[in-house]
């Protein structure tokens, strides 16, 4: 999967999911603080990333993402490595 | 009405005093010294003290010398509780009998491997059921909100002979993502259903007649991972006789718009109240909230 097919997928879950206007979803936008996602939103996440992307995101993994970037990143060096 | 503050009373010293005693005297002796413990804390602790009153009062309607009693029982109990738990884990000779009623729920889905989530409350002393888990054959993930005991975890899985997983929560949200990852290996987690601390999202809902507030995360957990879900309590019968109670899991799923899903959170918060109720009337000495639990309740 290509990196801009992953961010297509990510940008529509926060859009869909969130209802966060797309015109926010900068890759240097903070998950939390720009984009105001809270612990239950991170449910969703896990969820749709394991859905879509048939990827199981551990807890440690999770700490250093903190942006929209992060999270693009890192599940394309999963993919990467897969 | 107070939300939970986050913190448990009792530090690293006095688990370590509770070991010591237990390791060297056994629990007849412990028992008989709790007496003036919850005595003491009978006394001093006008917060709590005037919390679980009202709650025998207003909810449970008994009068007043009852409830009187009824107080510094729950606080023996609840000494009680603690020292049984900490025998157990610490892994001290103990002669307690159990009684599992729904055990054969809890065995299917570890035989089935769809893993689970059980949900249950500070009622009664649930990591009594550890040993009951432990024939489960899969792995049990335990949940837990008070990091600040951290320490206190660290010691006991250092002198109990059985390892589980604890999930911590934390505010980066790594625990959601761990959450998944175990229900993604068909694991069983475990959480409390009836705690939250201040700015944590929460639903109203009518519970032994009067309005309180419960966390959305764990019954949100249990419409999105799409994972059976069985409320579980282990009461205390008597000084050496546990009965663990499991109710029939229940699949629960997420109906469309974020609004819908919310009605399904409440939807399952429902059946939690009414399990929970349920073993509060058969208990009522084990409700150990502390804190204001009710909206605005009159004293």
């Amino acid at each position: 999967m290509s990196r801009e097919e992953i961010i297509r997928i990510i940008n529509n879950l926060l859009i869909e999911e969130f209802e966060i206007s797309e015109s926010r979803l900068s890759p240097e936008a903070h998950l939390k603080n720009d984009l105001g996602l809270e612990s239950l939103d991170f449910v969703d996440i896990a969820v749709i990333v394991q859905k879509e992307f048939k990827l199981v995101l551990k807890g440690e993994e999770m700490t250093t993402i903190k942006t929209l970037n992060d999270l693009y990143e890192h599940i394309y060096n999963r993919f990467q490595k897969n | 009405m107070a939300s939970w503050k986050g913190k448990t009373r009792g530090g690293l010293t006095g688990y370590k005093i509770f070991i010591t005693l237990l390791k060297y005297s056994g629990l007849p002796v412990a028992y008989f010294l709790l007496l003036f413990v919850a005595f003491y804390f009978f006394v001093s602790s006008p917060s709590s003290f005037k919390n679980i009153y009202t709650f025998y009062r207003k909810r449970l309607g008994f009068g007043a010398a009852r409830s009187l009693s009824a107080v510094y029982r729950n606080y023996y109990i609840f000494g009680q509780v603690l020292l049984d738990r900490t025998a157990v884990m610490a892994g001290f000779r103990t002669n307690f009998t159990f009684t599992y009623e729904g055990e054969d729920y809890l065995r299917k889905m570890a035989d089935d491997k769809s893993g689970g989530l059980l949900i249950s409350a500070h009622t009664g002393n649930f990591e009594m059921a550890g040993n009951m888990l432990e024939r489960l054959n899969t792995t049990v993930n335990i949940i837990m909100a008070d990091t600040e005991h951290e320490n206190i975890k660290d010691y006991l899985s250092s002198v109990a002979k059985r390892n589980f997983n604890v999930i911590v929560i934390k505010n980066d949200n790594s625990h959601i993502f761990e959450i998944n990852r175990a229900f993604s290996e068909k694991q069983i987690v475990c959480i409390h259903g009836d705690r939250f601390v201040k700015g944590s999202k929460k639903i109203k809902e009518s519970f032994l007649g009067r309005d309180a507030f419960f966390p959305t995360g764990p019954f949100y957990l249990a419409m999105k991972f799409h994972v059976p879900v069985s409320f579980v309590f282990a009461m205390k019968e008597n000084r050496n006789h546990y009965h663990f109670y499991a109710s029939p899991p229940k699949i629960f799923t997420r109906e469309g718009s974020p609004e819908k899903s919310n009605n399904s959170v409440r939807l399952i918060i429902k059946d939690y109240i009414y399990h929970l109720e349920k073993t509060i009337r058969n208990y009522p000495l084990q409700w150990f909230n502390y804190y204001n639990f009710w909206e605005s309740d009159e004293q």
